[in-house]
């Protein structure tokens, strides 16, 4: 564990997808919810992560996960740049208001960790990744950010 | 750096005409940020985000920005904190932890000191880590003294 973040024993990846333009050169504006996932929504979470994935059947997703996430390298750096994420808590108030994304991804040099909450339940269907503008998608990998939940 | 109960990204638009140096600019009112106490915030720039979520360009550097924030007793309780300094990029991914004390946000303002890196119509985001006072029995023995 990274900083001072509460200890999980578990996690659990969800994927959410993105939509591209005809050209597949961007992705479209908008928001991109999380998909129904009602395991995780019993759990207690303690920390997050994004790293980028695919379907891409040419790239298995394990080595998109390892050799990937290292943020800002080339045609990656302009996703992540334009894109926000919002979770809502079990309440139904926002835990997290357009947090940027950027300070997600655990593999970013020497300058970000992973951040955590205090441990909470998340309404995950209500949660989404938020693109304000056409973000660059030049890569055929990139279609969608592996979300990964750490709870106990 | 504590852990975040909460999270909310504001941002204040400079205008539609380059800002002076000098010139204060206080934030919008956010419903989400009222009777709160803030924890912690930081800033970003276009190195770590490009367009704010209203689709404005974000400033391409914080020197020469700084922010006052004021208690809910008009008191100076974060005067001219360099914005720079509040971005995670440079403090090893670490957001500004502060003592809690309840934000009084419509009152609260960034100055520009040195506009060359300010341009007409940009943005300048700030994230505000904070607890709601209705939660704040919940998690105060986190800032216990």
């Amino acid at each position: 564990m990274l900083g001072n973040n509460p200890k999980s024993t578990k996690f659990r990846r969800i994927f959410v997808p993105f939509q591209r333009d005809n050209d597949l050169n961007s992705i479209i504006t908008g928001r991109y919810y999380f998909p129904e996932n009602p395991e995780l929504e019993k759990k207690t979470i303690t920390g997050i992560q994004i790293h980028f994935g695919g379907d891409d059947i040419s790239i298995d997703n394990a080595t998109i996960l390892q050799s990937v996430p290292a943020f800002n390298i080339g045609s990656w750096s302009g996703i992540s740049l334009n894109s926000f994420l919002t979770l809502y808590a079990n309440d139904g108030s926002e835990k997290l208001s357009n947090f940027p994304v950027y300070g997600l991804f655990n593999q970013i040099p020497t300058r970000f960790q992973r951040i955590a909450f205090i441990p909470g339940k998340i309404n995950i269907p209500k949660s989404y990744i938020f693109f304000p503008g056409q973000a660059s998608a030049v890569t055929t990998v990139v279609l969608g950010y592996s979300i990964t939940f750490f709870y106990n | 750096m504590k852990p975040i109960v909460r999270s909310y990204l504001t941002e204040i638009n400079v205008g539609t005409t380059q800002p002076g140096n000098g010139t204060n600019i206080n934030f919008k009112d956010y419903p989400q940020l009222r009777d709160i106490f803030i924890t912690g915030f930081a800033f970003y720039d276009v190195n770590q985000v490009v367009a704010s979520p209203s689709g404005k360009t974000v400033v391409s550097t914080l020197t020469g920005i700084t922010v006052t924030l004021l208690d809910i007793y008009n008191m100076e309780m974060i005067y001219q904190y360099p914005a720079f300094d509040a971005n995670p990029i440079n403090a090893s991914g670490f957001y500004r932890d502060i003592y809690p004390f309840q934000l009084q946000l419509t009152k609260s303002f960034i100055t520009i000191l040195d506009n060359t890196a300010v341009a007409a119509n940009e943005s300048v985001i700030i994230n505000f880590f904070y607890i709601p006072i209705k939660e704040w029995k919940k998690y105060a023995a986190y800032y216990a003294r």
